[in-house]
């Protein structure tokens, strides 16, 4: 009896399965999958998508893998399941996600990329900042603020790839000034406050002359800064990215984070699901979107 | 009727009502997603029950998920080996180099518990740090998988992941089925199906479930317990390797943080599915069942658009109420 | 009765034509660190008959069936098997050559059924696969040989306690066991359970199998077995036919020592108002309807055999567990503690059966350890103040003479002696300024020199006026300090001596003897 259960069940659900319940037909329905749901930046960029949406007609539903990319890789499944119009994707892993779009690419789903990009697979558009001129700002202002010479620290995040750019951009803009020496860049998993926090911490220990910390994302920034406060430095600089409101709170009060590139994840949003709308009408879509990034120092916050 | 039928009957409870509530559930290529997403975490279950019948417990699951799945990624793609034995060869030692490491390392934990008598807790533990640790050293925590374009043996590494990809992501085709039968469910109900044959009708079966039960008196008994827990725990860790290869077929890619926490999820498969973390209870068909029961949640919340938070936050609810049943049909037993 | 001795004589008549010792044990001795369980113990087994070994707690019978076992070897000695000389490498070489021991703990896998566990370990397999079925034919058969009808496969835990002995000897038979050994087999059998294994054991003789009978249940022995062997403190005192002896005269036996210490004068007034009075306290199966008074000034002493109930009645007392029948008053007001601090509130103190595990922070200095119980004192608004900590401490440990004198009170207590520890112990429980000390087997493991001061200590803690209870499987300990003897048996009061009752015998009759 035991050993009958089990296919007993697996033979009910199949044969009830043949009437499966279809989507109410009109608009069309795009899949999201983001790298998370809990970041600041990736509520905006939800905002700025669900603005487009409506504005367009279309229906949009948003999940997010968490940084696990099995469960987005299983998100972008699903999606193929439901035979959506479109997938749009923030992956949480540009090399590993390729298989996923490829499935997608099989189904006939046109594939879209939002902020960061995937190393392989057909995708038709992908909308982000322009980390690399995002990167160059930062690395020019950090120039200019050092007056061309000094030593200089990178918090990076080498698996994702936006932040590749960042860096690039950056130590593209340093070659401009031979007297600034990249010390070290060590990589912060996740772009975790608490990690970056540990590797500054640990910088600032060997005692080495630093002037600058590039923190790729707003958390190693802070991060950066709170070690820097912690042991009580003076006479360094720290810039990030993304502008986050707590960064802006540091920037305006004066402290050792003095600048941030600012990206403006709302118009990102927007113009990924304008691509999307574009392409379901056929019209031809440029392969790469980019966004413009700015700066954001003191004077130009409010008091 | 009630413990053992109570997860089946639990199980077919929550996928009438996504049926009914959940668009698109029902739908043939929905379930047999389910089957493909659950089959990592199903083979990971089933090693787990091994090792929690006998009263012990394999924290590093996860970790050798990734840490196997890194090396056979390395494997695949290496393209010294494909220059030697080819894209078809590349394939065959990347799965011997997965399932094989796996065991390894879950040899080890079981010959530190069995012999040098170290709780297994402690022992997986460390070993899912190290491991996680290894993995991340390996790689330098950058994935290992597709190849950048300007890569010179791009065709053959692509081939290879292709190859591997028939194993961990492939479908069958099968009329009616538009997308076809994942070939991953398949492996999964061919492993689950040998674990459960093991468990109920061999020696060492017997052996799992009377060390579980009262260890002192398999001992007096002459079962070799030793040898039988090391076996144990070489069994979950090489269903680890294997659950890794089919990770890295599927994602074409072998990442240092591939199975993050999967560990939990197994415990939580084969605790809902009637195995006892006090030991000699558990079977390999009830592993499948509950990490069924995880994946029709998971999956049902999924298509609803959910946050992935309430998932977590059910799934932590499930196990709660999966245990305390557990543990209350248990202790009605010992006044008996 | 007539009919049983004539049957009885006429199996020894039997016996003594077709006599085949079996198992021999010749001068064996064993020794562990401080004591020495056996010393040169004699014992003959013969196939067919029933050998039953006697004697008190501690008197050596656990670790003579070791022996026998295989679990443990002798330090000197013979042991004999079939008529040829063996050492048993292991529990597991003694099982090959025919001898099978069953525990009180049975060592059964709960969760696999009868078939299960009768196979376990000798699996019947091919190519590793189980041959289940005819696995579990066998077991039935087995089985109902026995007179036990179940299901073979359900798992052991669904069966009782009497049905689980049975599948033990079913596994014994199954593997063609020689000898059997039985530890105490009746303890927690019905009374028809008991007559259903009294007829299988006598089935089993008719086989030419050998069985040992260790109980402390006289007349089950005297029923069963054709010879009985008595063993006193690790020595064999009496081995006979059991038509040649009768139970006064096992009694004897059994407890009959040169009394070591010398009886307290009696003539303790007592006064009239009790400080402890129980009644009719219940808590199945434990203990059940025990009542008795205890006067300031008093030492009662409870005695019984191990599983009497004795330590439970205490716990009970100290509101360690519940009760759920019954009434007491402690001088004279209503008593109903439901944690131990309601206990030491009201002045009961406990000083427990395993004063490591229970009685003591092993990690803590004497000074910690004498002053948590009453903390409370030495603390303003939660911080302890070490001065008046200190001094207290000094004081409880010189009144018990902790050594070597001046006690030195940050020692660790893990690095005292065993008396030392004890006397911790007791310090302790005077700081709480308790009205009644209940003692459970205090000098247990207690060297010669510190038992004299613990003695000491118990009986001027009666001189105090406070009321002393004393568990204690020490008849001599008994006799010499309590005024009153409590006999437990079974979880009742078998009954209560004073005055020139209190003997050896009459404490050992009213603990063994059954209804």
């Amino acid at each position: 009896m035991r050993k009958l259960v089990f296919p007993l069940i697996v033979a009910s659900l199949v044969t009830a399965g043949a009437c499966g319940k279809h989507r109410a037909g009109g608009r069309p329905l795009v899949g999201v999958t983001l790298l998370t749901e809990a970041h600041v930046f990736y509520q905006d960029l939800k905002r700025g998508m669900q603005q487009a949406a409506d504005s367009l007609g279309i229906d949009l539903q948003i999940v997010a893998g968490e940084w696990d990319l099995a469960r987005q890789t299983s998100q972008v499944d699903n999606f193929i399941n439901q035979k959506v119009d479109a997938i749009v994707i923030a992956p949480v892993n540009s090399n590993g996600i390729v298989s996923a779009i490829e499935e997608a690419n099989r189904a006939k789903i046109p594939v879209f990329t939002a902020d960061i990009t995937s190393d392989g697979g057909d995708v038709v558009a992908h909308v982000a900042s322009d980390n690399r001129q995002g990167g160059r700002l930062l690395g020019a202002y950090v120039a200019k603020r050092l007056g061309g010479g000094g030593n200089v620290v990178i918090l990076d995040q080498p698996t994702v790839n936006s932040v590749r750019d960042r860096v690039a951009g950056f130590r593209e803009a340093l070659t401009a000034f031979p007297n600034i020496r990249v010390l070290a860049s060590p990589a912060v998993e996740r772009g975790i406050r608490d990690v970056a926090k540990q590797k500054m911490d640990n910088l600032l220990a060997t005692g080495q002359k630093i002037d600058a910390v590039f923190g790729t994302n707003d958390d190693c920034a802070l991060g950066a800064l709170a070690a820097i406060q912690a042991a009580g430095r003076t006479g360094m600089i720290v810039v990030g990215y993304d502008a986050t409101p707590e960064a802006r709170t540091a920037i305006s009060q004066g402290t050792a984070l003095v600048a941030d590139a600012v990206q403006d994840p709302v118009t990102i949003g927007r113009r990924t699901i304008e691509a999307v709308a574009a392409r379901l009408r056929g019209e031809p879509v440029p392969p790469v979107v980019p966004v413009p990034v700015g700066l954001v120092e003191r004077d130009s916050l409010p008091r | 009727m009630m413990r053992r039928y109570g997860v089946v009957i639990a199980l077919l409870a929550l996928s009438l009502g996504a049926a009914l509530f959940v668009p698109g559930f029902l739908a043939l290529g929905n379930l047999t997603t389910i089957l493909l997403h659950v089959s990592v975490n199903a083979i990971l279950a089933l090693g787990m029950t091994f090792v929690i019948v006998t009263g012990g417990i394999d924290l590093s699951v996860g970790s050798l998920v990734g840490f196997a799945g890194v090396l056979t990624a390395a494997a695949l793609t290496s393209a010294g080996t494909l220059g030697a034995v080819g894209v078809g060869g590349a394939t065959l030692l990347a799965v011997l180099v997965g399932t094989g490491t796996g065991a390894a390392v879950g040899a080890a934990n079981g010959a530190l518990t069995a012999y040098g008598r170290i709780a297994p807790f402690v022992v997986t533990l460390a070993t899912m740090t190290i491991a996680r640790g290894a993995a991340r050293l390996v790689t330098g925590g950058v994935p290992i998988g597709f190849p950048a374009a300007d890569d010179p043996a791009f065709a053959q590494k692509s081939a290879a992941l292709d190859a591997l990809h028939a194993i961990g992501g492939g479908r069958l085709p099968v009329p009616g089925l538009e997308r076809g039968f994942p070939v991953p469910a398949l492996i999964m109900l061919a492993v689950v199906g040998a674990g459960a044959f093991v468990l109920t009708r061999t020696r060492f079966g017997r052996y799992i479930y009377a060390i579980g039960g009262n260890e002192e008196a398999a001992r007096l008994s002459g079962v070799p317990v030793k040898g039988v827990k090391l076996g144990a725990y070489a069994i979950s860790g090489g269903c680890a390797g294997l659950a890794a290869i089919l990770l890295v077929g599927q994602l074409k890619s072998g990442g240092p943080d591939a199975g993050l926490l999967y560990e939990l999820n197994a415990i939580a498969a084969a605790v809902i599915g009637g195995a006892s973390l006090l030991g000699g209870v558990g079977t390999a068909w009830g592993a499948l069942v509950g990490a069924l029961l995880i994946g029709v949640l998971n999956n049902g919340l999924d298509l609803l658009g959910v946050q992935s938070f309430w998932q977590e936050i059910a799934k932590g609810a499930i196990i709660l109420f999966a245990v305390t049943f557990d543990v209350w049909t248990k202790r009605g037993h010992h006044h008996a | 009765m007539q009919t049983d001795r004539k049957r009885r004589r006429e199996k020894q008549v039997v016996g003594v034509h077709c006599r085949v010792s079996l198992l021999t044990l010749s001068a064996v001795t064993k020794r562990y660190p401080g004591v020495t369980a056996l010393d040169a113990v004699d014992l003959g087994v013969e196939a067919g008959a029933v050998h039953a070994i006697v004697g008190e707690n501690g008197a050596g019978k656990s670790t003579l069936l070791k022996l026998i076992a295989g679990a443990e070897r002798p330090d000197a000695g013979e042991i004999r098997w079939d008529g040829a000389p063996v050492t048993f490498a292991s529990p597991r070489d003694a099982l090959r050559r025919g001898i099978t021991v069953i525990y009180q703990e049975l060592a059964l896998v709960p969760n696999l059924g009868a078939d299960a566990n009768i196979f376990l370990g000798m699996e019947r397999t091919r190519g590793g696969v189980l041959q289940a079925d005819a696995m579990r034919e066998t077991a039935a058969k087995a089985l109902a040989e026995l007179g036990l009808s179940i299901d073979p496969t359900q798992p052991v835990a669904r069966l009782s306690v009497a049905q689980r002995q049975l599948v033990e000897l079913a596994r014994a038979l199954v593997r063609d066991v020689r000898l059997v050994a039985f530890d105490e087999p009746t303890a927690t059998l019905t009374a028809h359970e008991v007559a259903h294994l009294a007829a299988r054991i006598e089935w089993l003789t008719t086989k030419g199998i050998a069985v040992i009978f260790v109980s402390h249940r006289l007349d089950e022995v005297r029923h069963l077995a054709s010879r009985i062997t008595v063993l006193r403190d690790g020595r064999r005192v009496w081995t006979g036919a059991t038509i040649d002896v009768d139970e006064a005269a096992l009694i004897r036996h059994m407890v009959g020592r040169d009394v070591a210490y010398q009886r307290h004068p009696a003539g303790r007034a007592p006064h009239a108002a009790p400080v402890l009075d129980v009644r009719g306290l219940t808590r199945a199966p434990a203990f059940h309807d025990v009542s008795f008074t205890l006067r300031p000034g008093e030492i009662v002493g409870v005695a019984g055999l191990v599983g009497a109930g004795r330590t439970e009645v205490a716990r009970a007392l100290a509101g360690i567990e519940p009760w759920s029948a019954g009434e007491v008053s402690l001088s004279g007001a209503p008593y109903r503690p439901r944690t131990p601090r309601d206990a030491i509130d009201r002045g009961l103190a406990y000083l427990p059966e395993d004063r490591q595990r229970d009685g003591l922070v092993l990690r803590f200095t004497v000074r910690e350890n004498v002053t948590l119980p009453v903390l409370r004192r030495f603390a303003r608004r939660g911080q302890i103040r070490r001065e008046e900590e200190t001094r207290a401490a000094r004081a409880a440990a010189t009144a018990v003479d902790l050594r070597p004198a001046p006690p030195d009170i940050e020692r660790p207590t893990l690095l005292l002696s065993g008396g030392n520890q004890q006397k911790v112990v007791v310090a302790k429980w005077l700081l709480t300024d308790a009205r009644i000390i209940v003692f459970d087997e205090p000098t247990r493991g207690v060297d010669v020199g510190a038992k004299v001061d613990l003695h000491r200590q118990i009986r001027s803690l009666a001189d105090l006026g406070k009321g002393v209870l004393l568990i204690s499987s020490e008849l001599p300990e008994l006799l010499a300090l309590a005024d009153r003897v409590l006999v437990m048996r079974a979880g009742r009061v078998a009954g209560e001596l004073s005055g020139d009752d209190v003997t050896a015998e009459r404490i050992m009759a009213l603990a063994v003897e059954t209804p």
